[in-house]
């Protein structure tokens, strides 16, 4: 449960609810942008809550630079607080999108529109998580290599494609969505890495073209190869 | 102080398991493939009601677990395998559990899974146990289940406790038992690193014995802790690699204080009555009595010293954390008092000073087993040895004061005993810890 005295920062975008929740959880604990990252005392800190979706950080186009907040302050600050996802999205589509939202109780959801008393309901309801928690959640779902690994052994498609020997046509649907999250990745994987994931996602663009095992080998291959870039 | 012990009612290991599994299709499949193979299997699909089970049934000797546990609604909310496996030391303190994880990677990264774990697990492929043929007794995944379940099994935990050493020395500076330091040892997922470094820094120790730098034991090399974790458990296994070592050179030495069956105190000069009795010359008892009737009431000295010491110790390990005044006082009062004796006795030792090197020479005409017997009493006289031709011969350095160090002088620590490249072939081991650290570092998979 984590500290009821302590306070709650937020990300937020410049609309408004802002000036709600700067009068809600006090001027210094509210950030538009980066400056989340500074300066702040962790014992002093009972959780985050941030918008999922926040234009003004949005360099690299995705929509969810909310989402990228939440795996900074994982993996670069080392915060084992709860941190509340805000979204006006579906949430199994987030979950499904942000596999970090597969701990609910330390990310939980809270779909918006909601108030700031939502918001610190849902935090007070979750939980901090231990240190091997939080080096699961870093590995698997912030670092990018560990999150193409994730991705390629455990995304329905991906697991799909290894497991079954139907047509692969039939599976077109879940496995381009997967190869869409896939490339999404590639440009945070290490050169080596990059080019097979290109040259796989190519080939899932034909698929009609090759037989099964084709794809699985260069699958498998790939696996590989992002196993061991995790190694170093 | 804790006595070290091991569970006396053993549990009777059978062939039960605890299979935590999420997915009914494979927790069915792997349920089947085990029982058809002899083997009791108890199912969960949370972790929950996996550490219940474990509760109600501690004959279980193995938890086989999955990594990620979903639940209804396909998110991971209740605990994991990993959670589950890293309470088990604490849930569980009196007895031992294996933990496989069951996996569907590739090694290397099923390997890498094991961060999530804070104690030592063994990891197998989850296509092995769907695909396993029923009554196989040579299945390989068959051998190694029952392996790690036999592991667990009081039967050789029995063995190592009848045949253990009891140490007075480790007794003395912790209170971990042995049954806690096994616990440790077993969970310690980085057992085979930290055993090298044990093995690295115990050499460490018994080189600077040999070169004479033996005040180190104490000083420089071991830290120990009212409760050991982590870190200090090495400090306690290397302190126990070098007791054995002494076993090999000198087995009265390690029945008396390492075993505990004889209770002389090696630091009173009292001359054993076996050896005082095959003395050959007639003038060494003689310069024996001139000595005790020069000198009477010094060991009642020695003694009120000690005391002394022990009570300064005390006295010294409270003040960290109470420095209070009239502690103050107390401690600077009792080290006086201390000081005076200690004073007095250097006086008696200069006095008896030309007996004692009477002494020394005439022990040149008695037999080696003689001379053995009167060094602790030489020592509290003050005897030099490296003045002494005889017991050069015999000891391989000099300095230290405390009973153990100046032991291991005397006995001394053949370079054989640890020459060889690897550290297990050292003899600085029991047979029956060689015997269990090979089962956990050799046996079975790490």
């Amino acid at each position: 449960m984590p500290d009821s005295s302590g306070a709650i920062r937020i990300l937020w975008s410049n609309d408004s609810i802002l000036s709600h929740l700067r009068s809600a959880f006090g001027e210094g604990n509210v950030f538009e942008d980066s400056g989340l990252f500074f300066s702040f005392n962790k014992l002093a800190v009972a959780g985050f809550a941030v918008l999922a979706e926040h234009p003004l950080l949005d360099s690299t186009g995705t929509g969810f630079v909310g989402m990228d907040a939440v795996c900074r302050l994982r993996m670069e600050k080392r915060i084992v607080m709860p941190i509340v996802v805000c979204s006006f999205m579906q949430e199994e589509f987030m979950v499904k999108r942000f596999p970090i939202l597969m701990y609910p109780q330390h990310h939980p959801y809270l779909r918006l529109p909601a108030s700031p008393e939502d918001i610190k309901t849902t935090l007070m309801q979750s939980v901090e998580m231990d240190e091997f928690r939080l080096r699961e959640v870093i590995e698997k779902y912030c670092d990018p290599v560990g999150r193409a690994f994730h991705l390629l052994t455990h995304s329905h498609g991906f697991r799909m494609l290894q497991t079954q020997n139907e047509n692969l046509m039939e599976m077109r649907q879940v496995i381009d969505e997967d190869v869409k999250q896939f490339r999404n990745l590639l440009s945070a994987l290490p050169a080596k890495v990059q080019k097979a994931g290109q040259h796989f996602c190519s080939q899932s663009e034909d698929l009609g073209e090759l037989d099964a095992s084709e794809l699985k080998t260069s699958l498998t291959k790939l696996i590989d190869l992002v196993s061991n870039a995790r190694k170093g | 102080m804790t006595e070290p012990e091991f569970p006396q009612d053993g549990i009777k290991k059978r062939y039960e398991i605890l299979l935590l599994e999420d997915d009914q299709e494979q927790r069915t499949q792997i349920h089947h493939n085990l029982t058809a193979n002899g083997i009791i299997v108890h199912s969960c699909s949370s972790g929950e009601d996996a550490l219940d089970t474990l509760t109600a049934n501690p004959q279980i000797g193995l938890l086989m677990t999955d990594i990620e546990l979903l639940d209804s609604k396909g998110r991971r909310s209740g605990f994991q395998g990993y959670d589950v496996a890293n309470q088990i030391p604490e849930r569980f303190p009196n007895y031992l559990l294996s933990v496989l994880v069951m996996t569907a990677l590739p090694k290397s990264a099923a390997l890498r899974e094991a961060n999530y774990f804070r104690i030592r697990i063994h990891t197998m492929a989850k296509e092995d146990l769907l695909e396993m043929p029923p009554n196989d007794e040579q299945n390989d995944v068959v051998r190694e289940i029952r392996t790690l379940i036999e592991a667990t099994s009081n039967s050789w935990i029995d063995a190592i406790r009848k045949s253990y050493a009891k140490s007075r020395w480790l007794r003395k500076y912790s209170n971990t038992s042995y049954w806690q330091l096994y616990q440790g040892m077993w969970y310690n997922k980085n057992w085979e690193s930290v055993n090298i470094a044990v093995g690295e820094r115990a050499k460490r120790i018994v080189e600077s014995y040999r070169s004479g730098d033996i005040r180190k034991l104490r000083g420089g090399f071991l830290h120990f802790k009212e409760e050991p974790q982590g870190e200090d458990i090495k400090e306690i296994l290397v302190g126990r690699r070098v007791i054995y070592a002494m076993k090999y050179d000198e087995p009265a030495y390690w029945k008396t204080f390492v075993r505990g069956e004889q209770s002389i105190n090696e630091e009173e000069p009292i001359i054993p009555p076996e050896i005082y009795s095959s003395i050959r010359c007639e003038e060494t008892k003689q310069i024996i009595n001139q000595i005790q009737e020069k000198a009477p009431g010094v060991y009642e000295i020695k003694k009120e010293i000690d005391k002394l010491s022990s009570e300064l110790d005390a006295i010294e390990n409270n003040e960290r954390t109470n420095s209070e005044p009239r502690v103050n006082k107390e401690l600077h009062i009792k080290q006086e008092q201390r000081s005076k004796l200690h004073e007095r006795l250097l006086s008696i030792r200069n006095i008896i000073r030309p007996s004692r090197e009477q002494l020394e020479q005439q022990l040149q005409n008695e037999s080696e087993e003689i001379q053995r017997g009167f060094l602790p009493y030489l020592r509290f006289w003050g005897t030099e040895f490296e003045n002494v031709d005889w017991a050069n011969t015999k000891q391989q350095s000099k300095g230290g004061s405390d009973p153990v160090t100046q032991d291991l002088l005397i006995l001394g620590i053949r370079e054989e005993d640890i020459n060889a490249e690897n550290y297990l072939e050292w003899k600085l081991l029991l047979p029956e810890e060689m015997s269990w650290m090979n089962k956990i570092t050799g046996v079975l998979p790490i």
